[in-house]
């Protein structure tokens, strides 16, 4: 119902945007992740939900009104960097990007906001889970022309601006957005260390960095895959970037 | 090639969003020199303190805890997990050899912290049977157990990278870091058996040993 209301407050935007769910059911499974377990090529993903769409900044406005810790200015250091929402006109307002995602948001904020919303950030593997996707199949990972869209996308120099959500056409999942728009954080954006483990000492440089995670990837094809794992891995949790949002999960409740 | 290209690309990537984002470069703290009795800290936080994160803990004795109990301190606080047979006793004698290292009063008030990354296996009595099996005293020592979320968040302010690679096996970033009483990071070590006389010095500091 809550979401219904959302919707119709969004009366501008195009009708397909408001046809679409706030949030759709991913039906979970195993697939093979970028990096592999040690002792296992395959990953469990559990049925969940995830939005619709990236998070906008109307949205986001909304939390922060109802959430003064987090308004811009008020955000202490730890939680996000000096440049946390600076694209906003005003610290209470969003007039003229009310549906563009919300960038210019730390680790801790996407957080914040999906926790205020009984959900929580996708976890890295239930994010490439449902990217492998194209709008027919669920993994089009194989295909060359799919991942050539992606590099695309990742190849565009950010100009600063952001169009709004809604750009892409549903996938699988009925899930827009995940290229084209903005990078997306998820939990466990701090795990894209390296193949170097706890029990090597050789040179840190390797181990902690770039080098050695190009080493054990699973399947060298996949760059723009890669690439989103070079990005998580500069990363740290009070980050604020211009091209940087979210979408919020949720944990499917036992009935 | 393909390999070689790769690491180009990541290259890229990483160099890119780091000039995009400076890290935000703590305030070093104040000279201690001229501080004859190390002043207790009080009133609000300072903007980057790590003490600022909400998350319970428990500790090998069972007590409910949050990170601030530790403020006052200089703390030495590192993440393991118990089950790994060769980082973590390596990571515990770095941790001796400072407390060794240490002045008369850095050694007396310096807390050692170790917080699991294993919540699941490291529970408070496995944690309880480390403190045990390493020797190591519980009025100084602790050991800290939480749920995942908490133990993601404090990696990620003290910049320690994880992934459980299977069933309670876990790479991650090596780092010793030394937070000064209000919690902000100031010395790190990286990786393990490396030289511990920097950090000393920033503890002595601290400490009013120096």
């Amino acid at each position: 119902m809550r979401y219904w209301l959302i919707i119709i407050g969004l009366t501008l935007n195009s009708v397909a945007f408001a046809a679409a769910p706030e949030r759709v059911r991913i039906k979970g499974d195993s697939y093979a992740p970028f990096y592999p377990g040690a002792d296992k090529e395959e990953q469990l993903v559990e049925d969940f939900e995830m939005d619709t769409f990236p998070v906008t900044n109307a949205k986001f406005l909304a939390f922060v009104n109802a959430n003064p810790k987090w308004q811009r200015g008020a955000v202490k250091a730890l939680f996000a960097d000096a440049s946390y929402l600076e694209n906003w006109p005003s610290p209470s307002s969003v007039v003229g990007i009310e549906n563009q995602p919300v960038t210019h948001v730390s680790w801790f904020a996407a957080r914040a906001f999906c926790d205020a919303q009984g959900g929580r950030l996708p976890t890295e593997h239930e994010w490439e889970f449902v990217s492998r996707a194209d709008e027919t199949r669920v993994n089009a990972t194989g295909d060359l022309a799919f991942n050539q869209k992606v590099l695309t996308f990742y190849s565009k120099p950010g100009s600063g601006h952001i169009d709004n959500i809604n750009q892409t056409p549903a996938n699988y999942w009925g899930l827009h957005d995940l290229y084209g728009l903005v990078w997306e954080w998820v939990e466990d954006f701090n795990s894209s260390i390296i193949s170097s483990d706890n029990r090597q000492s050789g040179d840190k440089q390797e181990s902690k960095f770039c080098g050695g995670a190009a080493l054990s990837a699973a399947n060298t094809r996949e760059y723009a895959t890669f690439m989103r794992f070079a990005f998580r891995s500069s990363l740290k949790s009070s980050y604020t970037l211009h091209n940087l949002g979210f979408r919020c999960a949720y944990d499917i409740k036992s009935e | 090639m393909r390999t070689k290209l790769l690491i180009a690309i990541t290259f890229l990537a990483g160099c890119q969003a780091n000039e995009a984002k400076p890290i935000p470069v703590t305030q070093p703290p104040a000279e201690a020199k001229t501080i004859v009795a190390p002043v207790i800290p009080s009133g609000e936080l300072p903007e980057l303190s790590i003490y600022q994160l909400d998350s319970t803990w428990t500790t090998q004795d069972k007590a409910e805890i949050k990170l601030d109990s530790f403020r006052g301190a200089p703390v030495v606080i590192v993440m393991f997990f118990g089950s790994c047979r060769t980082a973590c006793p390596t990571i515990i004698a770095d941790m001796k050899r400072i407390e060794k290292a240490a002045g008369p009063k850095a050694a007396e008030k310096t807390k050692f912290v170790l917080i699991t990354f294993d919540p699941k296996v490291d529970t408070p009595d496995a944690l309880k049977a480390l403190e045990k099996k390493f020797e190591l005293d519980s009025k100084k020592w602790t050991f800290l157990h939480g749920d995942e979320g908490s133990i993601r968040e404090v990696a990620s302010v003290l910049n320690v990278q994880y992934r459980e690679v299977s069933e309670g096996q876990f790479s991650h970033t090596n780092l010793i870091t030394l937070l000064d009483p209000n919690g902000v990071v100031t010395t790190k070590i990286e990786g393990l058996k490396q030289p511990i006389e920097p950090l000393v010095a920033s503890l002595n500091k601290i400490a009013g040993d120096s």
